[in-house]
């Protein structure tokens, strides 16, 4: 059964021509990866191109990729240099445009973000605040330094341990958890008063 | 017990306590700590809640149309190790086949002639004998090489009776398999030999696969239900927004379809919206593949996103690897295998890869009737309207367009029509492109 397998044993099999395995690999990978390009880029339509990059340049890169190799670090590690890339090539062009508008233009935040959350019959009120809470939640992370955001991010929703970031990010270990205990300070701060609140919103 | 050694050590671990990820031994030292220490407490409670805090943070579901694409350059970007071990085999058949051929055409001459004028096939001449004889040898060659010649074979069945294909593809094999021009084979293959290695993005991440064994924990898995979960959201995403009056089975994976289909590698779109035309004109027939390629060459790259840095960052790897475009029509007939087998999922997710791939700039007939198609599929009533109409909108345009050439026949003082073939599509067909 594909769906029992590990990863590395699927890459395995894709390598050997099996797409179904690409597929398992893909179901399992897609939405965490998603999720952190789209965190840490901020932009849902940039994330969906990235996203789509990274997982094409998995299909590219099947040929050299080593079953020894831990497949998460190695996707992982594609997902975060397409990140990266983009922030400097953003950078560089707001550096060199400078009648550009600030902020992304086709950047959802706010209600948008309740359009793909299914309606679980929430009140109105509590989806209200929800996104109010999101709104916030996401502001916060975007304030963070792309060093620390990177390594919060990893360490949160990609579940990597500080070791497997360490070398995905190419610093050492302690200033990975140096980078994460900066992270969670200045979020603590910035999110002092929707404690409670998200406490009660589970 | 609580001393201010200890309350510095924990200073020194918080973060791999807080993740747990001391040694077993070294957490409840620490744990042992943290219970006496009020200070230690309320400052691990208060990195606590701020996890809580974001613990609420949604997790979005990425839209199954990417999938859906990256499935099918799964699918054809696959059949690269295969393509090249066949056409190594077929390097060697191409001397071997031959060669005992001819071995078996000289024993049946000498048998001939020792049988001198055997009554069943008796020709005098030795060298037209040889001939047919070599013939049926060559054929029955492949089946010794009982592995490859099932992937081989529905290639070359596929490039005869899909010779309609308007726009030319190619058929990748080290050398020509036969001499004779074939009519537009069919097959595209992602082409470029073996995957670089040493450039852009990948190549910086090449070091990495030094990783050494897959570390202590085993990859973090979902659950076996999650993953059946995900396996319902990969395919019926699309179906979700029109699921159908009574929901027909929903199709076992269509990934082996995809292959069976011979799918094209594709990427978003066709390169530059509405002006450019999706595909080199067709006009001639394809040399061989060192032509196509040649003509591809100057074709900006396949992968179209909608950030131009992202286009960039693309470029490199598009041209570093040849990513033959996906054909619509292919899409497209799948769209009507679909409908007949009445898998609505699938139909919604081909049609919104039309959309995508601009087919109603390509064939408007078609694209009104996978419209139709689609429309049968959706629930809600207004997203049936909207496909309804915009299938009425291109029959209109097919309609207009023809008069307009008729008008244009009628009255030959006109310069021809040539450049009318490439409408816009109507407005929904283009994805939101923000340039």
């Amino acid at each position: 059964m594909l769906h029992s397998e590990t990863d590395e044993a699927l890459m395995a099999r894709y390598q050997k021509g099996d797409v179904r395995a690409f597929e398992v690999l893909l179901a399992r990978h897609r939405k965490p990866v998603y999720n952190f390009i789209y965190r840490f880029v901020g932009d849902r339509a940039q994330a969906e191109d990235l996203l789509q990059e990274t997982f094409l340049r998995v299909i590219k890169g099947a040929e050299s990729y080593q079953r020894e190799a831990k497949f998460t670090t190695w996707l992982y590690t594609i997902a975060r240099n397409q990140c990266v890339d983009l922030s400097r090539r953003m950078k560089l062009r707001r550096a060199s445009s400078l009648d550009q508008a600030t902020g992304h233009g086709d950047d959802h935040n706010g209600a948008t973000l309740l359009d793909v959350v299914p309606d679980g019959g929430a009140a109105v009120e509590r989806r209200a605040m929800d996104s109010e809470l999101q709104t916030r939640l996401k502001a916060a992370i975007e304030q963070l330094s792309e060093e620390q955001r990177e390594v919060f991010l990893m360490r949160e929703f990609l579940n990597m341990q500080f070791k497997e970031i360490a070398e995905v990010t190419g610093v050492p270990e302690n200033t990975v958890k140096s980078r994460m205990r900066y992270a969670l300070e200045k979020l603590r701060d910035l999110l002092e008063d929707y404690r409670e609140l998200a406490r009660a919103a589970p | 017990m609580t001393t201010r050694t200890d309350c510095h050590k924990l200073d020194e671990t918080l973060m791999d306590f807080l993740y747990q990820e001391l040694a077993a031994d070294e957490m409840a030292e620490v744990r042992a700590h943290v219970d006496g220490c009020p200070r230690c407490t309320a400052e691990i409670e208060r990195f606590q809640a701020t996890r809580r805090t974001l613990g609420a943070l949604e997790q979005l579901e990425p839209p199954a149309a990417v999938s859906a694409k990256l499935l099918h350059q799964a699918a054809a970007a696959h059949r690269r190790p295969l393509w090249r071990g066949r056409s190594r085999l077929f390097r060697y058949t191409a001397v071997a086949v031959p060669m005992l051929a001819a071995a078996a055409a000289l024993v049946l001459v000498f048998h001939v002639k020792d049988k001198a004028m055997a009554p069943i096939q008796a020709r005098p001449t030795s060298t037209v004998t040889a001939e047919p004889a070599a013939a049926p040898s060559v054929s029955s060659g492949p089946p010794a090489e009982a592995p490859m010649a099932g992937e081989a074979a529905p290639s070359v069945s596929a490039s005869a009776n899909k010779e309609d294909k308007s726009e030319g593809g190619f058929e990748l094999a080290d050398k020509p398999v036969s001499g004779k021009d074939k009519p537009a084979p069919r097959r595209k293959v992602a082409v470029g030999g073996g995957v670089e290695k040493k450039s852009g993005i990948i190549g910086r991440i090449e070091p990495d696969v030094k990783f050494k064994a897959p570390s202590t924990v085993p990859p973090a898995e979902l659950g076996h239900a999650q993953i059946e979960q995900e396996r319902k959201l990969a395919s019926g995403a699309a179906g979700g927004k029109a699921a159908q009056p009574a929901p027909p089975p929903p199709a076992p994976r269509s990934v082996a379809a995809d292959e069976e289909q011979g799918l094209k590698l594709q990427v978003r779109g066709a390169q530059a919206p509405q002006s450019a035309q999706p595909t080199p004109a067709p006009s001639k027939p394809k040399g061989g593949v060192a032509e196509y390629l040649e003509g591809r060459k100057n074709e900006p790259p396949s992968t179209t996103y909608r950030t131009p840095e992202i286009n960039e960052m693309s470029k490199s790897m598009a041209q570093k690897h040849e990513i033959a475009p996906i054909s619509p029509d292919d899409v497209f007939r799948d769209v009507l295998t679909s409908a007949r087998e009445n898998n609505c999922p699938r139909v919604v997710e081909r049609v919104n890869l039309l959309e995508n791939l601009r087919y109603a700039s390509r064939n408007p007939q078609n694209m009104s009737e996978a419209y139709r198609h689609r429309a049968d599929c959706q629930r809600n009533p207004s997203d049936k309207d909207n496909d309804l109409r915009r299938a009425q909108q291109l029959r209109y345009q097919i309609e207009q367009r023809a008069s307009e050439q008729q008008r244009a026949r009628q009255k030959p003082s006109k310069a021809a029509d040539a450049p009318a073939a490439a409408e816009p599509a109507p407005a929904q067909a283009a994805p939101p492109a923000k340039k």
